[in-house]
């Protein structure tokens, strides 16, 4: 079992298009992928479970494992209830694991007898973790799978990721607006901008890399290291690649380490400095 | 095995397994031969990246404390203790220099020197 790798991929939708000369999954390891709404990131994970065709480019998936994918849109039957899915689906996957998809429900807090279209959202995206985890995958897709989840749940949730992740075979691509998730869990980080790969790396190495300055709104820093600027009404934040040398070079601004959260806000809202 | 794993001290996350590990190692508390959980079991139950684990490992590895047996895991090795507390006395040996050379060129006494040293090992 190889990596899951993503080569020349180009898949358009009107104005929009999604263009990534490659990109590379590590099996063994949690991918997150983060940008704004409308960055690609559902896009890219549609064309990663083959439930959308790009035009161009290809997906290697490294095991011959079918995709476990979590979606905003709950893909499955509205009238059905929980245990009528288990025997679809034992049909449609080898391996199909019925009293672990069971057990996972329960823990999920979903009543098996309940139909699919009176769940929350909440419950939908919890169903579809508990089908995504109940069979062998060669990768996980899950494009915002916390949403509508309550603190509680996401770190039930991120438990069972990290179980999953025992075995070194695994494989998971994950997709949050909850940065503080995406921190806890993600071991590589993909940075989607306007359909385009941003960053891409360790995420501890690209937290520890970029810095952030707070100064006065009057302040003009520039130079070597300040990548954004965003203006706000009481000071300016400011975006520094290269944290550890920027602060040698100038030990009297103190810039911080900065948050994913900031990082993400920098880079889609500031300014390029 | 226990190990802390805490936002607020400087170190990163790494070096503080690392040096955990380490320190019960050369105190005996893992002796030789036990086996340490796996990168990916110590990365769940800290919840922290198998990275993280892997680099404090391979770290424990390169100075001989522990060694990785394929496809079984991570065990204690061997370790001369006298060693390791040689590497120490070194370390420990010049920090001091520094301190009794600044103490004598600035006029502070052996015995203030001395007091620092006992006020210091107790801890602040």
């Amino acid at each position: 079992m190889g990596d899951f790798i993503v080569k020349g991929l180009r898949k358009t939708y009107g104005d929009f298009s999604l263009e990534i000369p490659e990109l590379v999954f590590r099996r063994g390891f949690v991918t997150g992928v983060v940008g704004d709404n409308g960055a690609g990131k559902t896009t890219l994970m549609r064309c990663m479970t083959g439930a959308a065709l790009p035009e161009e480019g290809s997906v290697d998936p490294g095991s011959p494992l079918p995709a476990g994918a979590v979606f905003d849109e709950c893909p499955f039957p509205q009238e059905m209830r929980a245990r009528q899915l288990s025997s679809i689906f034992s049909s449609m996957f080898d391996g199909w694991d019925d009293q672990r998809f069971r057990g996972m429900l329960k823990s999920f807090g979903i009543d098996e007898g309940k139909k699919v279209k009176e769940y929350s959202r909440g419950m939908r995206m919890k169903a579809q973790v508990a089908v995504a985890l109940s069979h062998p995958t060669g990768i996980l897709v899950l494009d915002e799978p916390t949403a509508g989840m309550d603190p509680a749940a996401r770190e039930e949730f991120l438990d069972c990721i990290r179980d999953y992740m025992l075995d070194e075979s695994s494989c998971v691509a994950i997709s949050s607006h909850i940065t503080s998730d995406i921190e806890k869990i993600a071991d590589y980080l993909v940075f989607l901008k306007d359909g385009k790969v941003i960053i891409d790396g360790e995420t501890s190495e690209i937290l520890s890399r970029y810095g952030v300055l707070h100064a006065p709104r009057d302040s003009d820093i520039c130079g070597s290291g300040i990548v954004r600027r965003r203006t706000g009404p009481h000071g300016c934040d400011y975006l520094v690649e290269g944290l550890e040398e920027f602060s040698a070079a100038h030990p009297e601004l103190k810039a911080d380490p900065v948050t994913l959260e900031e990082l993400m806000i920098l880079i889609s809202k500031g300014e390029e400095a | 095995m226990d190990i802390v794993v805490s936002n607020s001290d400087p170190r990163p996350i790494y070096e503080q397994i690392y040096s955990q590990i380490r320190s019960q190692i050369i105190n005996g508390v893992l002796k030789e031969g036990e086996l340490l959980p796996s990168m990916r079991v110590l990365a769940k139950d800290l919840r922290i990246s198998v990275i993280t684990t892997k680099r404090a490992y391979n770290d424990l590895e390169a100075e001989g404390l522990i060694t990785t047996v394929g496809g079984k895991g991570c065990y204690v090795s061997s370790v001369e203790p006298s060693v390791i507390r040689e590497g120490h006395l070194v370390s420990i040996q010049e920090s001091i220099r520094k301190a009794a050379d600044e103490a004598r060129e600035n006029g502070i006494s052996r015995e203030e020197l001395h007091e620092i040293v006992d006020l210091m090992y107790d801890g602040d």
